[in-house]
């Protein structure tokens, strides 16, 4: 059998006569794909970018319902607020995602880089989202229970139940979807820090191994030398 | 320079070096289906980092960099349970690559064995027979010199012994 870097000269050469990238691949490729690239992003944060929009939508309708209601009024406005901060918090992080799709830095920084962001501020993007569903929910609701300026919740212990077990679910459900992809990162930066740890634990045993051949020869030198103390002493007795 | 320029210049560079993106194809992927998806996935994402290569590096270093993250950071798209990514190959059953008939029986046992180590081990390799230092390697990969040569040393034998 021929050495392996022999035979994948071969089928490089075997390879190359399947050659089918040229400009006209290269020209379809690049119109399909761009065209679908913000499909590509996590379809998650538009979902939650989308009933944000909608929540703040349905809120600003409602402001002129509760204009002679300060309270409801006041309610709605940092309601609002909270809804365009998220709108603006998840747009940064679509931006945030695209960035990180320049595949140009090393292997080791990028798999680091997503793994941090995918554990941190995407972590938060998911709870915006699920909070975006319960903002959507809510906005809805005000809507429904509003009768002439007045709002009168029912039940409120069970409407707060209610918007909780779905803030929770959405927030595992989405969390759990994500899982998979964290898991293929941090498997693939565990493959390619598996030398440096397997290096430095060599490192470390051939510094043992020094270290004791030192040892070895100290001992030897220090018994050695207690040795001809004796011989000098008995000899000089 | 124009973007007319600039697309022609991308295509004519691509165009030359093309047997790069065949390649990471081929070891990344086990059938036609994934070769072809991972194929635009990866001109892709040339394009979108064309305007990143200064000319620092030669363009086949660089076209190997975004090619081989693009393939290994892309597992989405993996038919494998990613779950079991970590285990050694041994733990479990890969796929079976599909053989290409028109390769001899040697190159397509020399793919087989490949397609059975991890997908780094498989970036790693294929940066050291496709030529590259172990600067370039360790450059790519983010790893140093030393654990490259360490790497390659272990990679070989476990292919050589794949292959026996």
């Amino acid at each position: 059998m021929n050495g392996i870097e022999e035979i994948w000269n071969q089928g490089s050469h075997q390879l190359s006569h399947d050659k089918s990238i040229d400009a006209a691949y290269i020209e379809k490729t690049i119109t399909e794909r761009s065209n679908s690239i913000t499909a590509q992003l996590p379809k998650i944060i538009w979902f939650g970018i989308v009933m944000c929009g909608l929540a703040a939508l349905v809120f600003i309708y409602n402001v002129f319902f509760f204009l002679n209601n300060p309270a409801v009024l006041v309610a709605i406005l940092i309601l609002l607020l909270a809804t365009m901060g998220i709108i603006i918090f998840l747009l940064q992080q679509v931006s945030s995602i695209q960035k990180m799709g320049a595949f140009t830095m090393d292997l080791h920084a990028l798999l680091v880089l997503k793994i941090k962001y995918f554990t941190t501020r995407f972590q938060v993007a998911l709870h915006c989202v699920a909070l975006s569903l319960v903002l959507a929910t809510f906005s809805l609701n005000l809507t429904m229970e509003n009768e002439d300026g007045i709002i009168e919740l029912r039940k409120v212990l069970i409407l707060g139940a209610f918007y909780l077990v779905v803030y929770f679910i959405s927030v595992y459900i989405y969390q759990l979807t994500h899982r998979v992809y964290l898991k293929q990162l941090k498997n693939a930066l565990a493959n390619l820090e598996e030398n440096s740890l397997t290096s430095l634990d060599q490192e470390m045993k051939r510094h043992l191994k020094i270290r004791n051949i030192l040892l070895l020869i100290a001992l030897i030198v220090f018994i050695g030398g207690l040795v001809a103390l004796y011989i000098v002493s008995v000899n000089t007795l | 320079m124009n973007n007319k320029e600039v697309t022609d210049l991308f295509v004519r560079k691509i165009s030359d070096h093309d047997g790069i993106i065949h390649k990471v194809c081929h070891i990344y992927c086990n059938n036609a289906e994934e070769k072809k998806d991972m194929m635009q996935e990866i001109t892709l994402q040339l394009w979108k980092s064309f305007p990143t290569f200064k000319g620092e590096s030669k363009f086949s270093t660089w076209m190997y960099r975004i090619a081989l993250n693009t393939a290994i950071t892309n597992l989405r798209k993996s038919k494998r349970n990613p779950l079991m990514e970590a285990l050694s190959n041994e733990q479990y059953e890969l796929p079976e690559k599909e053989a290409i008939p028109s390769l001899d029986a040697d190159i397509n046992r020399l793919y087989k064995a490949i397609a059975q180590l991890n997908d780094i081990e498989k970036g790693i390799i294929f940066l050291y027979l496709e030529k590259s230092t172990y600067a370039e390697i360790g450059d790519i990969m983010g790893v140093s010199e030393k654990n490259v040569s360490v790497r390659i040393v272990r990679i070989k034998a476990k292919l050589k012994k794949l292959m026996s």
